[in-house]
């Protein structure tokens, strides 16, 4: 009989440990060691004791030393306030994000995945009423939905091609302002043994990005294709219809000798060593990999002109918003996030934000942020507006057509897909995410 | 009698069966659970626009999946990595862990030489071969080719090419763990078999096609099966060193899945797609086993 009643006590003591495993963390008052205030996906608001500070968990994709300058700014200014943050390799982001805001959880401040679908579901806090009018329309038209804004767009990011000025110069050659005079650079490249340009067409994302950098030029940036986003992503257009023209034209690429199939096999880190080593001489990329160019080659003498299409024109910049942030419509420290928000949206707020993530230009009313020497050549294209992201007008098609594309596009490198082939697949693909 | 007794012998204190409580409900609420939910949800519309209200749409999902292309891929690269993964990594781990049962000097070292690569995430094999197959001028195994005059070869950039790349790694990453698990194996073997088999003359290709393979039984049923799964269910080197290309050139089921499933918001066609994989990993294990004991059989 002991036996058994000894039997049943720790059988009750192992089944509540458990269940005590699996309970939430209440909030706990600070002690002399810790200041945190509660754990868990929510968080805990006016605690009541003055002391207390309110926790606020920040996730993005961005590592956390490129957000340095901002969290001590947030800690200087808003000491009330434990900000945690929370970096997210950008390829699970959106998986562990979205998982977390369909179980009513998540962060309080999140970074993007404000697009239609999540709003609608009502995982965004409406920021009209606080925000409304403080940044630029063309830094906000992609997180404002039926005239209410949900997210605050940061420093745009953008790309288009450095080269290699020294290599320029013992060729005597001058930029290119137009894709002509780009193949005949190249020509001359190729003609004495160096690459042209150096790309990384192993990641199917800078293949696409190589594409729309001149179906930008040649389609969606002119008048006839500036509604071509939107029409897509309702299905009123298609790639193939669109853009068959502008990807032919990409081909030439690969006709010319410039992109190989060897480069299917070469990482994007692969190709920088070949830009930096002077192997190549151009390679199209953006300001964070300026850090990079730097440690490996530190007299690297580079400039940037803008991506080029048949057209002429002054070429365009692949870029956008970098990031907007957002409110968890279910945070339990909404007031505190928008105190968060609130420093953001501040002349220096956006200064200690750009100062970790140089290059870009903030969408913030009334702040202009001095773009770096290296970028002098591509100033008319920023000076006239030129700096797109197609993807960023397709709405929830944005990131699956971004793979889709990207992989197509690597088939036809490859020579297992015509032009017209990869664009099918794509339509395809489009249809079905629109008919989910 | 004899049949009190099996009862008897058979039977649970109820006492004691209590105890398999605590683990029964953990193993209820985290495996079947989902697992049956994963069912249920094959057959609705389940998706990241429609989370809440679902509804039954039948085989619709598992059809889904025979209508393109890009799924009969994954299941045929799937399996291509699958069977020749469990061939390569056996075939390569018996003849060494033979090697490395005999005495000599650095057969420790050996060992753990052969073992290493296996202490490695596969993410880090994949960023490291990722450079060795490298068509730049800095891949080192390019430019071994190109100095002894093969020239290059685009081991992850061809789409002929991609996916035994890909399986070479993984030989290279897994003889060497089964290695050890067929060296266990061989240990327990009497060296009484093999004297008796010398002091009658024969060779050591007798010896171990009489000897050592069939007592290798137990460590190849249990080496090929795990193989073979972990070959059915590959992701983590495939996202590493190809991410599925190029184009869709070495995507398997599993890859498929985490892009369709999670990354697109097809969930019921995910979880449709998860079913039918259950299905093709208990088929071939079945039929592996099965293969395996009438072989130990003959």
């Amino acid at each position: 009989m002991k036996k058994g009643m000894l039997t049943i006590v720790s059988m009750l003591l192992a089944v509540t440990t458990i269940l005590a495993a699996c309970g939430t963390n209440a909030p706990v008052a600070p002690d002399a060691g810790q200041e945190g205030a509660s754990a868990g996906a929510g968080s805990s608001e006016g605690a009541g004791a003055s002391n207390v500070k309110t926790k606020v968990r920040l996730s993005y994709w961005n590592k956390e030393e490129n957000m340095a300058t901002l969290l001590a700014l947030i800690e200087e200014k808003l000491p009330h306030i434990d900000l945690d943050y929370q970096f997210i390799d950008a390829t699970q982001y959106d998986t562990i994000i979205k998982t977390q805001l369909a179980a009513g959880e998540g962060p309080d401040i999140v970074g993007d995945l404000i697009d239609e679908t999540t709003v609608r579901l009502g995982y965004f806090e409406d920021l009209t009423e606080r925000f409304g009018g403080k940044y630029y329309d063309s830094g906000t038209a992609n997180v404002t939905f039926d005239g209410k804004l949900y997210g605050l767009p940061q420093a745009s990011w953008f790309n288009g091609l450095y080269y290699n000025k020294d290599l320029f110069a013992q060729y005597n050659l001058t930029v290119p302002t137009t894709l002509d005079e780009y193949f005949e650079v190249a020509q001359t490249f190729l003609d004495n043994g160096i690459k042209p340009q150096a790309i990384g067409l192993k990641n199917a994302n800078v293949a696409m990005q190589s594409f729309m950098a001149l179906a930008l030029n040649d389609y969606i940036g002119t008048p006839e294709g500036k509604t071509f986003d939107a029409a897509f992503r309702k299905g009123e257009a298609t790639m193939k219809d669109a853009l068959l023209p502008a990807l032919q034209t990409w081909t030439q690429y690969l006709e010319r000798g410039i992109f190989t199939t060897e480069m299917l096999g070469l990482e994007e880190e692969q190709a920088i060593d070949e830009f930096t080593s002077g192997k190549a001489a151009m390679f199209q990329s953006g300001p964070w990999y300026m850090d990079t160019f730097k440690q490996k080659n530190p007299d690297l003498n580079i400039g940037m002109f803008p991506n080029l299409g048949t057209k002429g024109g002054t070429g365009w910049m692949v870029g956008g918003p970098g990031v907007a942030f957002g409110i968890n419509a279910k945070s339990k420290a909404k007031e505190a996030a928008y105190e968060v928000l609130e420093l953001l949206s501040t002349p220096e707020g956006q200064q200690a934000y750009w100062q970790d993530n140089q290059g870009g230009s903030s969408y913030l009313k009334g702040v202009v942020f001095e773009m770096p020497e290296e970028y002098a050549d591509a100033k008319a294209a920023f000076e006239q507006g030129n700096v797109y992201f197609p993807p960023n007008g397709w709405g929830t098609l944005r990131n699956p057509i971004i793979d889709e594309l990207g992989k197509m596009l690597q088939a036809v490198v490859g020579g297992r897909a015509t032009p017209e082939q990869a664009l099918e697949a794509v339509d395809k693909k489009a249809a079905a995410l629109r008919a989910k | 009698m004899e049949l009190t007794t099996r009862r008897r012998r058979g039977r649970l204190e109820p006492m004691y069966a209590l105890f398999l409580l605590p683990a029964l409900a953990i193993y209820a609420l985290f495996f079947l659970y989902p697992a049956l939910s994963t069912v249920v949800y094959s057959f609705t519309n389940w998706s990241d626009i429609n989370p809440r209200d679902l509804s039954f749409v039948g085989w619709k999902n598992y059809k889904a999946i025979f209508d393109e292309d890009i799924y009969l891929t994954g299941i045929r690269n799937t399996l291509i990595y699958a069977v020749l993964s469990t061939l390569l990594i056996n075939g390569v781990a018996i003849p060494l862990a033979v090697a490395l049962n005999r005495s000599f000097k650095t057969r420790a070292l050996l060992r753990s030489v052969f073992f290493l690569p296996a202490v490695f995430s596969p993410l880090i094999i994949g960023f490291l071969w990722s450079y060795l197959y490298s068509t730049s001028d800095f891949g080192l195994i390019n430019q071994g080719l190109t100095a002894i005059g093969v020239g290059k070869i685009n081991f992850l950039g061809d789409a002929n090419l991609a996916l035994y790349a890909v399986i070479f790694t993984q030989v290279w990453q897994w003889a060497g763990y089964n290695m050890v698990i067929y060296l266990a194996n061989l240990q327990s073997i009497h060296p009484e078999y093999y004297e008796a088999a010398q002091l009658d003359g024969a060779g050591p290709w007798q010896i171990f096609k009489a000897i050592t393979l069939p007592l290798l039984a137990p460590a190849i049923t249990f080496c090929t099966v795990t193989v073979m799964i972990s070959g059915l269910k590959v992701f983590d080197i495939i996202y590493s060193l190809t991410s599925g290309g190029p184009g869709h050139a070495t995507e398997t089921i599993v890859s498929l899945m985490v892009k369709k499933g999670l990354g697109e918001g097809f969930y019921a066609f995910g979880s449709a797609f998860g079913v039918l994989f259950v299905g093709i990993v208990g088929l071939i294990t079945y039929a592996q086993l099965r293969l395996v004991r009438f072989w130990g059989a003959r």
